[in-house]
């Protein structure tokens, strides 16, 4: 359970790519060379956390990081306008966000080798918080001490993040386009307006080849997650990149209405209901304990995931509905 | 049978990365984005399968073996839609 970390020429390499591509995407001159860049880093990041044996950020990296985040920069890059004035960093400026990155990085460095290392307050044991965790999945129902940490032993944590994830939908929502976000019978803009502009037959094609293989891969995510890397967070951003390739191809058309706004809530009245569950039938609040403690984590992750490929996807909906 | 399955996997491996190489040095040396994008697609998805050929004799399975051929195949789609995509660029 604690990968040896080797400094070797892959990893070295490695980080040596990522500070190389990181600075080619600051300074990069056209915007949409940047975003290329920038998905470029973020491949090397996904094989960096692969080969320091963190697979569930290497994916998360993948996903969300870089999929979703990388779709929203290219649109920003394509269909956006260029705002007014560009204002380029000065060497004093890039001078102090390299020291001030440097600070910041050494400083986590050490802070988060001193937590994981740590012995837990003097008792024999001689683990950190990797033992902690580790010692304490058993109770959780589930195999995969990650899946066991988010999902039960911080699952505050996780409920907050929902939230979070929550509130950023519903303002991306609420600055949605009215056409787009209401009725069709407001607006009266002509179907194929509201459609977007059609993409080429092949791209078409194309989506409908891959649109269910990615959405084979986030069930397995989903599913994976109980017993090794995967879960909701990877599941339901693939579940995103599937809305986001069909609504971008004009492959199918989504819209913010009823059913999209009931998906957004869902997954964090579920928690709730998870946490008064534990409340009323078990000892306290978000507490998930005993023989089901795995079937419900289980379950609540399904829900999980389908919230959050929902609200990555209206994120992305909403701002993409803003036309030039 | 090893030994057949580890000659394979280098006779291909070294075509794969041949193929890459030229693939990248037409990237590099050719005129125009057409020319370019020919290089692009048609070598490294050439040298991509030699090299997922490599891996595929030294599958253990046979599931393994469907999902690196799964790779490829969903490679090719993939590169021969960009460079679609991006040979638009350049359409009148």
């Amino acid at each position: 359970m604690s990968p040896e970390t080797t400094v070797g020429p892959l990893q070295l390499s490695l980080a040596l790519a990522l500070i190389v591509t990181a600075a080619a995407t600051l300074y990069s001159r056209h915007r949409l060379t940047g975003v290329v860049l920038f998905l470029v880093f973020g491949v090397f990041l996904s094989i960096y956390w692969g080969v320091i044996g963190a697979p569930d950020v290497a994916l998360a990296e993948a996903v969300i990081g870089t999929g979703v985040t990388g779709a929203l920069f290219g649109y920003t890059a394509t269909v956006m306008p260029r705002p007014a004035h560009d204002r380029r960093g000065s060497i004093a400026r890039t001078i102090a966000g390299l020291a001030g990155g440097a600070g910041i990085g050494a400083g986590l460095g050490y802070f988060l080798t001193r937590a994981a290392a740590a012995p837990p307050g003097g008792s024999g044991e001689p683990v950190g918080l990797t033992g902690q965790a580790t010692a304490a999945v058993p109770a959780t129902g589930v195999e995969h001490p990650i899946t066991g940490v988010l999902l039960n032993l911080r699952s505050y944590d996780t409920l907050m993040e929902m939230v979070v994830l929550l509130s950023a939908a519903t303002v991306a929502v609420a600055f949605a386009p009215r056409s787009d976000a209401g009725s069709s019978t407001r607006g009266g803009a002509p179907a194929s307006e509201q459609r977007g502009p059609a993409a080429p037959p092949i791209v078409r094609g194309f989506v409908s080849l891959v649109a269910p293989v990615v959405l084979l891969f986030a069930a397995w995510l989903l599913f994976a997650g109980s017993t090794q890397p995967g879960g909701a967070f990877q599941a339901g951003a693939a579940l995103a990149a599937v809305m986001i390739l069909v609504q971008t191809s004009g492959v199918g058309r989504l819209r913010i209405g009823p059913a999209m706004i009931c998906l957004l809530l869902l997954g964090v009245l579920a928690f709730i209901a998870v946490g008064l569950g534990g409340l009323v039938l078990g000892d306290a609040w978000l507490l998930l304990r005993g023989e089901h403690a795995g079937t419900v984590t289980i379950a609540l992750e399904c829900i999980l995931a389908v919230t959050i490929g929902a609200s990555l996807a209206a994120v992305f909906l909403a701002s993409a509905g803003r036309r030039r | 049978m090893t030994l057949l399955a580890d000659i394979v996997t280098v006779l291909a491996g070294l075509a794969g990365a041949g193929f890459f190489t030229a693939g990248t040095l037409g990237l590099l040396r050719f005129p125009d984005l057409r020319s370019r994008l020919h290089a692009l697609a048609k070598a490294d998805s050439l040298g991509l399968g030699f090299v997922s050929l490599a891996v595929l004799v030294q599958a253990d399975s046979a599931g393994t073996a469907a999902k690196v051929v799964l790779v490829w195949l969903l490679a090719l789609a993939a590169a021969a839609t960009s460079a679609y995509l991006l040979a638009g660029e350049e359409r009148p």
